[in-house]
């Protein structure tokens, strides 16, 4: 296919521009974000972070309305801006990808904000540069308005309402965790790592409950003390149902305890504070040897006791993984009420506008943790960034819906869909 | 301890397909097609069997390691390029997809995988099942796209490329890119349930991000410039690249160590 190139910057633009545009934004934005004396773009919380919004989208939209034929209108809902300022963002995406965010850092990458981009000036000015576009086209495919373009229309304005929210929001999210524990009352402050805050609530812990799958005991190169291959067969469970064979031995659990006491090379059931789990494991080699003998899982209290094999290997177990663990709580509101309510994994409860998380426990103790870690949030934009979501659902069973129906006007290509859609076969 | 049942049913669903396939290619001989058609849904019958079973003695869905969702993978592959193949009769995608589909079984039988019951809690979530399956639902759409872009590279190259094999592939990328969608909202939605926030760029989410994005460019340059194959051949290729780093090469990154989606200690 031979292009002729138009000269850079005569109208209309196209990709070069468009990505030059792009390039500059970026470059704009690690000046701003080297030169350090401007506020971060994310520090606008409510209610500046909804006037820059507003005020940015009147921007944009009068821009349509005045001046909709203009070059840098039709330039800024045209496929190359759209796909330039997409590259730009999802530029600035890949370095968040590939630089670990909140880590140290070196002081020049430190000073460009590149151990926190969610909130740095490149990481702003493409999304600008995006949400315009975005904006732009869904304005021009809005007006007049015909049903055809609804698919469109909820896919493009879908994913602004998300991003916009989602990014003005994220200066009035909220993450804080608290630490609650068995028998110390309620507590009513909870901490960002960084600042402790005094809280419209109070939680009490009544009860921490854990349940725990039956651990797992590994197949140990005692030379290296590494597990061997624990990706692969060298772990299996110790469940007495079951049989594993690693290296020639063949293993089988004679007695597992989930809790238990160790009296020399024995171990025995008893169910005290800080007890761990243990297992008598019966090991045949192929060629005739055999060990029998008592492995147990460690904990804060209890060290680990491995079962030696032979002098290179040794089966060792490991801690037990959760299934499930749940905090029963009292919450306190300001207004004098009491809930008792309990906090799962995956379950949060809400109270007086903050949603509490089941976070985690003293992995040190397992079962036998007092201490609950709980996490607050409140994120007031959560509606607003919902509500775009659903639209993109929309939008996306529209595509959907059309599927197959991808509109290409036999002018413009020829990929003719028809055709293709009277099944037509290559060997015909 | 069902996977060590694995190979039996892999064998027997790699025999029927590779049958298959050989009389597929002797298609003249009337009849042959009925009985071609017939072991391909055989292989899938017994796949489809191999996973209900995992399932029932796991007590969990089998979607959480990386050999189960190349089980789903290979099932889907071989189902889609099955249902392609009866609407559009294009011989060669039946051909690609059932070689991948073997090709993953294959991957399975030469990785056992870890007799493995657990489930950490974040995971036991309503979501769970929903987003990965919609998500490999939709990787096994795209890559059936990808192996169109393939198929249509090598023929640019012979000077035989016939547009209408575009058309396939934007056929196959709408319906996985709408997909791939609802498998992202899915998992944010998910996420303000597990972990409180619906979207903290950890290094899966960008990458997923990043796959979604190519795709999009896709759509958008296709719908631009509907007449310049080459390039859109080459981007569905690269935009396939970026799926199997999202899928297979994040937990290989160096931000792999800060990702809560990678479930290995
Ligand atoms: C949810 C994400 C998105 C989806 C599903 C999507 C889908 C589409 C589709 C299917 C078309 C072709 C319309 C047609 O066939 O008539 C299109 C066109 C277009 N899209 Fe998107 N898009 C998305 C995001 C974006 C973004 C982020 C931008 C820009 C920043 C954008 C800008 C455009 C533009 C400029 C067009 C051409 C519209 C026209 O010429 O009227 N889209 N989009």
């Amino acid at each position: 296919m031979e292009h002729k190139e138009a000269p850079m910057w005569e109208r209309p633009w196209s990709f070069a521009e468009s990505f030059v545009v792009g390039a500059g934004l970026v470059l704009v934005g690690f000046s701003l974000e080297w030169a350090n004396g401007l506020a971060r773009m994310a520090e606008l919380s409510w209610p500046a972070n909804l006037q820059a919004i507003l005020i940015f989208a009147m921007l944009v939209a009068v821009n349509f309305a005045v001046f909709r034929h203009r070059p840098w209108t039709l330039w800024l809902m045209s496929v190359p801006a759209a796909i330039a300022s997409i590259v730009a963002f999802t530029f600035m995406a890949l370095l968040m990808g590939l630089v670990p965010q909140g880590a140290a850092m070196s002081e020049p990458w430190r000073r460009l904000g590149m151990d926190s981009l969610t909130s740095s000036w490149p990481f702003g000015l493409t999304m600008l540069y995006l949400l315009a576009t975005l904006l732009t086209v869904t304005l021009k495919r809005s007006f007049p308005f015909r049903w055809r373009n609804l698919g469109f229309i909820l896919n493009h304005l879908g994913l602004w309402v998300a991003i916009t929210a989602g990014a003005v929001g994220s200066a009035d999210l909220q993450r804080l965790s608290m630490v609650v524990e068995e028998g110390k009352g309620p507590v009513w402050y909870a901490d960002d790592g960084k600042q402790i805050f005094e809280m419209p609530l109070a939680i009490e812990l009544l009860d921490f409950e854990i349940e725990e799958y039956v651990p797992k005991i590994a197949f140990m190169d005692v030379a290296t003390g590494e597990l061997l291959e624990p990706q692969n067969q060298h772990l299996f469970s110790a469940d007495t149902a079951l049989r594993a064979e690693i290296l020639g031995w063949s293993l089988r659990v004679l007695e597992f305890l989930p809790t238990s006491g160790r009296m020399g090379e024995t171990f025995f059931n008893i169910n005290d504070f800080g007890s761990a789990a243990a297992a008598r494991v019966l090991a045949r080699h192929a060629d005739g040897r055999q060990v029998e003998g008592w492995v147990g899982a460690g904990n804060a209290l209890n060290p680990y006791h491995p079962l030696r094999l032979d002098e290179r290997h040794a089966l060792l177990m490991l801690p037990p993984e959760a299934k499930e663990f749940r905090s029963k709580v009292s919450i306190f509101t300001a207004s004098g009420e009491r809930l008792d309510t309990t906090v799962r994994v995956n379950q949060p409860v809400v109270a007086e506008g903050w949603s509490v998380y089941q976070l985690s426990y003293d992995e040190t103790y397992g079962r036998w943790s007092a201490i609950s870690v709980l996490e607050l949030v409140r994120d007031p934009w959560l509606p607003v960034v919902y509500t775009g979501i659903y639209m993109m659902f929309a939008g996306a069973l529209y595509m959907l819906w059309l599927g197959k129906g991808m509109k290409i006007s036999p002018a413009e290509g020829d990929a003719k869909p028809e055709q293709a859609r009277q099944g037509q076969s290559e060997q015909a | 301890m069902i996977w060590i049942n694995f190979p039996a049913y892999a064998l027997a669903a790699l025999v029927a397909w590779s049958l298959a396939l050989a009389m597929n290619r002797l298609s003249r001989v009337r009849g042959n097609t009925l009985i071609a058609n017939g072991l391909v849904g055989v292989g899938l019958a017994v796949m489809a069997t191999f996973v209900v079973t995992l399932w029932l003695s796991l007590d969990r869905p089998p979607i959480r390691t990386l050999g189960e969702t190349r089980l789903w993978y290979s099932i889907f592959l071989a189902g889609i390029g099955f249902v392609i193949y009866l609407r559009w009769r294009h011989k060669w995608f039946l051909e690609y997809s059932l070689g991948m589909a073997g090709l993953f079984l294959l991957v399975n039988l030469a990785h056992p995988e870890t007799y493995d019951k657990t489930l950490m809690p974040a995971l036991q979530s309503p979501w769970f099942v929903p987003h990965v399956v919609v998500y490999i639902f939709a990787y096994a759409l795209l890559a059936g796209s990808s192996l169109v872009a393939i198929k249509g590279i090598w023929e640019n190259r012979l000077g035989r490329f016939q547009p209408s094999t575009l058309a396939l592939a934007d056929n196959l990328v709408y319906v996985g890119f709408a997909f791939l969608t609802f498998g992202l909202l899915f998992g944010a939605l998910w996420a303000k349930e597990a972990w409180g926030h619906y979207w903290t760029w950890d290094p899966k989410e960008t990458w997923a991000f990043l796959t979604w994005i190519a795709y999009l460019l896709y759509i958008h340059h296709r719908h631009h410039k509907p007449a310049e194959h080459r390039l859109h051949l080459w981007l569905l290729g690269l935009s396939f690249v970026v799926l199997l780093v999202a899928w297979f090469g994040v937990n290989y990154l160096p931000t792999a160590q800060y990702s809560v989606h990678t479930y290995t200690n």
